[in-house]
C-alpha cells in the first residue's frame, strides 16, 4: 500500500471528526454567554483539524510527483482547485487557532466566534474542494 | 481573579486572536503575491524543487506570533477591550474577500 492510501482514509476521517467538533462548539457557542466552557471542545475540533492538515503536508510531496502530472494532463482545473483547498485550509486553520485562544477570556467570546465561525467556513471550502477532487477523477 | 490577573487573560485572549487573524491575512497576502508576479503556468509547482506553501505557512505563523507577542506585552486594557470588541466584524471582513480571491486566482 501507497503512503497515500494510508494516510489518506487517515486524512480523511480526522478532518469529518474535526470539522463535527468544529460545528458543534460553534452551536454552543452561538447559544451561550459565555465562551469559556465551550473552550475545550473547540480546542478538540481545532486539534483534530490539525491532524489532517499535517498529514496533507506529510503526503503533498508524493502527490505532487505520483498525481498530480496525471491530473494536470486530464482534468487541469482539479490542480488549480487542489491548490485552493490547500490556501483555504491553512488560512482556517490560522483562524481556528486564533479562535480557540481569543476564548481564554469571557470578553472574547465575540472575537472568538467570529474567527471560529470564518476559520469553519473555510474548512467546510476546502473539505468540498478536497472531496470533489478526490471523487472527479474515479469518474 | 484579580484584576492583574483578568487583564493578563483579556490580553492573552488578544494575542490569540490577533495570532490567527495575522497568520490568516499573512498566509493569503503571501500566496496572492506570489500568484501575481508568477507565470501563470499552473504547471510550475511540479517542476519547482521545494514547496513554497510550507514556507509561506512557517512566516505567517511567525508574522503571527510576533503581532500577538507584541499585542500581550504591550496592549493597555483599553486597547484589548477594542481590539476584542472590533475583531468579530474585521476578522470576516478581511478573510473572506482575501479567501475568495483565492479561489478566484488560485
Amino acid at each position: 500500500m501507497t503512503p497515500l492510501g494510508i494516510l489518506g482514509p487517515v486524512h480523511l476521517v480526522a478532518a469529518v471528526v474535526g470539522l463535527s467538533l468544529l460545528t458543534a462548539s460553534l452551536i454552543r457557542l452561538y447559544r451561550s454567554e459565555d465562551g469559556v466552557p465551550t473552550r475545550r471542545l473547540a480546542s478538540a475540533g481545532g486539534l483534530f483539524m490539525a491532524i489532517p492538515f499535517a498529514l496533507g503536508w506529510a503526503m503533498y510531496p508524493t502527490y505532487r510527483t505520483q498525481i498530480k502530472p496525471g491530473l494536470l494532463t486530464e482534468h487541469p482545473g482539479l490542480v488549480t482547485a487542489f491548490e485552493s483547498k490547500e490556501h483555504l485550509a491553512a488560512m482556517g486553520l490560522c483562524c481556528v487557532l486564533g479562535g480557540v485562544g481569543a476564548l481564554i477570556a469571557p470578553e472574547g467570546l465575540g472575537a472568538g466566534r467570529s474567527l471560529l465561525t470564518t476559520g469553519w467556513m473555510l474548512c467546510v471550502i476546502a473539505a468540498g474542494i478536497g472531496v470533489a477532487v478526490t471523487w472527479v477523477p474515479s469518474l | 481573579m484579580s484584576a492583574s490577573d483578568g487583564l493578563v487573560t483579556r490580553r492573552r485572549a488578544v494575542a490569540w486572536a490577533l495570532l490567527g487573524l495575522t497568520a490568516a491575512v499573512s498566509y493569503a497576502v503571501q500566496t496572492l503575491y506570489a500568484g501575481w508576479t508568477s507565470t501563470g503556468d499552473i504547471a510550475l509547482p511540479i517542476a519547482t524543487a521545494h514547496i513554497p506553501f510550507y514556507w509561506r505557512f512557517a512566516l505567517a505563523l511567525f508574522q503571527g506570533l510576533l503581532v500577538g507577542s507584541i499585542a500581550f506585552l504591550g496592549l493597555s486594557e483599553r486597547d484589548c477591550q477594542r481590539i476584542l470588541d472590533r475583531i468579530p466584524v474585521l476578522a470576516p471582513a478581511l478573510i473572506l474577500p482575501l479567501a475568495g480571491l483565492m479561489l478566484v486566482f488560485p
